[in-house]
């Protein structure tokens, strides 16, 4: 299965960062719809089949947290999971993200093997295996 | 805010974000009165935070090393890296720098951090001057150095 997946950061290149670790993670990866705040992400949203969401926090615009709730609260979208990926690290607002339904988080700055790792949480291990750790990704470059 | 642990999380926050994301581990951590690094000709970026307390981020380095770290990050070679790379690579680094500093000063703390800005070295007052106090470290890497500050407005 082919996994669309939506990367939503206001900094180009971290946009162009993450989806090299995703496809370098070994997933069948469909289309990568890009969005560089939540307003853009959810006119993608909208008009697209989407299988995960990879949101940064703060942005200009709609930050990720707003953008999360919108979702959550879209019946066609509630069920898409949303990894927020973000240097926010205070207790309080990583509980925020989790309470208001995001799937899981990821702190910048972040390994190769932890973005693998949540997507294999979320998506299960690639049918061919390359993002397994064995494999020795945990030295991919960026 | 505790100026030791807010120097210590910046020490900390420069070598985890350069280590881990842009693979350039570092030599030497100069405290804070030295020149800052590449105050004419780089590139540099500033990033407000508000909270329980208030001020800015500024970082500054070469444009050479901006390139490189750019070349990098991207996975591009050099020679195909333009300005907007440059200065949208240096504003990611200012973003990680500015939240993980903060996060490891205290996490239990709520900050707001502003959008990251693009900005030339000479119009930083890296010195604080009528603003308030800096915090200035400049790192050295093996082949360059760089200058995060925080300028904490009172």
């Amino acid at each position: 299965m082919a996994y669309n997946i939506l990367i939503v950061d206001d900094s180009a290149p971290m946009r162009a960062v993450i989806k090299k670790v995703v496809r370098a993670s070994g997933f069948d990866t469909g289309t990568f719809y890009e969005a560089a705040n939540g307003s853009e992400a959810l006119a993608v949203l909208n008009g697209n089949w989407l299988d995960l969401v990879l949101t940064d926090y703060n942005m200009p615009d709609m930050d990720g947290l707003t953008l999360l709730r919108k979702m959550k609260a879209d019946d066609c979208m509630q069920s898409i999971p949303v990894v927020m990926v973000t240097t926010e690290g205070s207790h309080e607002r990583v509980e925020t993200f989790i309470e208001q339904g995001a799937a899981a988080y990821i702190k910048k700055p972040f390994t190769p093997a932890a973005i693998r790792q949540t997507l294999n949480t979320l998506l299960g291990e690639p049918e061919d295996g390359q993002g397994r750790p064995e494999d020795g990704d945990d030295d991919l470059d960026f | 805010m505790d100026k030791d642990a807010l120097k210590t999380a910046m020490m900390t926050s420069i070598s985890d974000v350069l280590e881990t994301m842009f693979f350039m581990p570092l030599d030497v951590v100069t405290d804070g009165s030295d020149t800052p690094a590449a105050l004419t000709g780089g590139i540099a970026a500033t990033l407000t935070f508000s909270g329980p307390a208030h001020g800015s981020f500024a970082l500054s380095l070469p444009e050479s090393m901006a390139r490189d770290i750019c070349a990098d990050f991207l996975g591009i070679d050099g020679q195909r890296v333009s300005l907007k790379d440059m200065t949208g690579t240096v504003k990611e680094m200012i973003n990680m720098l500015a939240g993980n500093t903060l996060s490891l000063y205290d996490a239990n703390v709520v900050f707001d951090l502003g959008v990251p800005e693009s900005t030339a070295p000479e119009t930083i007052a890296w010195e604080g001057g009528d603003i308030g106090e800096t915090l200035c470290l400049t790192v050295q890497t093996l082949s360059s150095h760089l200058t995060l500050a925080v300028l904490l407005n009172d």
